[in-house]
């Protein structure tokens, strides 16, 4: 074989070369999540006292939510996207899905024995006092086909059904005893317009807009309480004949308080100021 | 000729490199590729090898029975009997599954979360002894021997499973039996994956984007489908309107059984005696009454439904879940499941407007589809 033969054969071999991804840029960096009920950290089948008006001994059995378009922000304001890592499974483009339960207990129904409590990825290196996100899905990943998907849009847990696209924020519990009644909380767009099957549009797009200052992810946690949201509501209860829990139906009075308090429109009010997440 | 020989380990280089040929799903527009076990690829001869296999009589001890006998085409694949009856005359506990994209599936059976391979499922038929249906148990020998007997599947296990030696191996040796039947039952799950089926009206509406396809009743069904009135989605939802399904895709799979309220014997929640779920298998009482919520694609064709055929068809079905569970007037399972206390929280009952049910009906109508049930591929080759 001649040395031309030779070098042409190694230059096709490195032509197809199996791995052809681009090298990251940045510093690494981890955005630190953690998942409570009235302070305690959340658990799979975990008793929390003190939920709601009455205060109400809840069950936990569900605790995931999608964080999109995730902005560091620096000492002088200006906004720099994380790129995040693409793990193949929590991690897709530009979002994440955070999962605290496990599959165990109550969360046997609808969740996966996976855990997804950190968001990784990579920043140009600097100080940050911020943090800039999406407690939801932009548009167009929400309403991609969960079967066809990539992980994390295909788990069939999140997915609410072809005209809502996803459930942006799953909190599942149940009041008083594992058989309790239901007080779940599913939040999905609303109002949605199809055509042919397929989705246009939503008259509610229920994905919150997160900012939180005092945030340096070298040191800080974002911690999200459902006992926050759910303090204006009472787990025993639900208005006749409306979906279990709150569902995002516009017309389901269930949703009032704890819309209002996870920072979105709801019936005739506007959007206050989001009270899941808090920083530590 | 030397400078042609140089060049073979280069290209094998090359090669490999890249994709290895992989099977060639035939995959409806929006469905995902399945899940395979690495342990069982897939190759068109091993699924006709399971074709063979699936539809013969000689996977009975009697020979009367085969998987076609209670997975039949023409019904989906299911038998249209409340419950099943083996080669020797007796009554399964349940209904025959149909295999409408079983493919999909993340667990099988009705209520055994331990059955979570297709080629596992096989096994239960065949050597079950309680009561027994193909009734083999005991009986590898004899089944290895009839197969060995027929020229045709010696070759056709031969092509098969090429990377071994003796795939349908001499059971005089006792060590072969296990083998053997190992390769039975992994053949058969191979021909079992390709029952596919996408292509009914529904399908051509969502995927194909016809807006004729569905009638304006079914898609009015459609909407109260995927309603938070009727929620039937929380446990028929995804494109298999299934719970525990997955895909070569599928990360974090979820298996699911749910108690939709048909019984409560004991006015304490529990289901009839022997027949309770997947509390047999766990031992947990929040298990009590739960079952795995199949597939409504072609659910037309599958009458009678529930896991034991107590529901004779789809009105029925819809009522009970308007009803929020089964009352049960008379009779050795007598009580009201509708107030069962381990009752799914979406089994809650609801009101059907004039029209409404109609229009559920021709929804779930709309999901049968008539390529699957004359499918050749899927017929029996005998």
């Amino acid at each position: 074989m001649t040395w031309r033969s030779s070098l042409l054969v190694l230059a096709l071999l490195a032509a197809t070369s199996c791995n052809t991804t681009a090298a990251p840029t940045g510093s690494p960096v981890t955005v630190r999540f953690a998942a409570r009920i009235g302070g305690t950290a959340f658990h799979c089948g975990s008793a929390y006292p003190g939920v709601g008006t009455p205060a109400t001994t809840v069950l936990a059995a569900d605790f995931r939510f999608f964080v999109s378009q995730v902005r560091l922000v620096d000492d002088m304001g200006t906004e720099v996207p994380v790129t995040l890592d693409q793990d193949g499974t929590w991690q897709s483009n530009d979002l994440a899905l955070l999962d605290f339960e496990d599959g165990t207990s109550l969360c046997a129904m609808a969740g996966n024995a996976g855990m997804h409590v950190a968001i990784t990825g990579r920043a140009p290196a600097g100080h940050y006092t911020g943090i800039h996100f999406l407690l939801g899905l932009p548009f167009a990943e929400n309403f991609m086909d969960e079967a066809t998907a990539p992980s994390p849009l295909n788990v069939s847990g999140m997915w609410w059904n072809w005209a809502g696209g996803h459930q942006l924020v799953r909190i599942d519990t149940r009041a008083g005893s594992p058989t309790g009644p239901g007080f779940i909380v599913h939040v999905g767009n609303t109002g949605c317009v199809t055509v042919a099957g397929v989705p246009q549009s939503c008259n509610h797009d229920n994905s919150v807009d997160v900012r939180l200052t005092g945030f340096d992810p070298t040191t800080a946690t974002l911690v999200a309480d459902f006992a926050r949201i759910a303090a204006g509501s009472d787990p025993t209860t639900n208005a006749t004949g409306t979906p279990v829990g709150c569902q995002s139906d516009i017309d389901d009075p269930d949703c009032a308080a704890i819309f209002q308090r996870l920072g979105l429109p709801f019936g005739g009010s506007t959007a206050m100021p989001q009270q899941l997440f808090t920083v530590e | 000729m030397r400078h042609a020989l140089w060049t073979l380990p280069l290209l094998a280089l090359l090669l490999s490199c890249a994709q290895k040929a992989a099977y060639q799903w035939d995959l409806p527009l929006g469905f995902p590729a399945p899940a395979v076990p690495p342990n069982n690829p897939m190759s068109d001869e091993k699924v006709e090898l399971g074709r063979y296999l699936f539809y013969d009589t000689r996977l009975s001890d009697n020979q009367t029975q085969s998987c076609g006998t209670c997975h039949v085409q023409a019904h989906a694949f299911t038998d249209g009997l409340p419950r099943a009856v083996g080669s020797t005359g007796l009554m399964t506990p349940h209904g025959a599954l149909g295999l409408t994209n079983v493919a999909y599936l993340a667990v099988y059976t009705w209520a055994n979360p331990s059955i979570a391979d297709l080629s596992d499922q096989a096994r239960l038929p065949m050597f079950g002894e309680s009561p027994p249906e193909l009734a083999l148990a005991g009986k590898e020998v004899e089944l290895l021997t009839r197969l060995r007997a027929d020229a045709r599947y010696t070759a056709m296990f031969r092509a098969a499973f090429p990377e071994q030696a003796d795939p349908l191996p001499d059971p005089a040796i006792a060590s072969n039996t296990t083998f053997g039947v190992e390769n039975v039952v992994r053949a058969i799950a191979a021909f079992e994956r390709t029952l596919i089926s996408g292509h009914s009206p529904y399908d051509r509406f969502i995927y194909g984007h016809d807006a004729t396809a569905m009638s304006d009743s079914a898609q009015r069904g459609m909407a109260l489908f995927n309603s938070n009135r009727f929620e039937c989605y929380h446990c028929h939802g995804g494109f298999n309107f299934s719970g525990a399904v997955t895909d070569a895709g599928q990360m974090l799979p979820n298996i699911t059984y749910h108690n939709t309220g048909l019984y409560d014997v004991d006015g304490r929640g529990a289901y009839p005696v022997g027949d309770q779920g997947v509390i047999a298998a766990t031992e947990d009482p929040l298990d009590m009454g739960k079952f795995r919520a199949p597939t409504l694609r072609n659910i037309a064709l599958t009458a009678p439904y529930m896991h034991d055929g107590s529901v004779a068809t789809l009105s029925e079905v819809l009522d009970i879940y308007a009803a929020g569970g089964r009352n049960v007037t008379s009779g050795p399972n007598f009580g009201d499941g509708r107030a069962n206390a381990n009752k799914d929280l979406f089994i809650h009952g609801f009101t059907f407007m004039p029209g409404e049910k109609d229009d559920l009906l021709a929804f779930l109508n709309a999901l049968t589809d008539d390529d699957f049930v004359h499918d050749p591929r899927f017929a029996s080759p005998f």
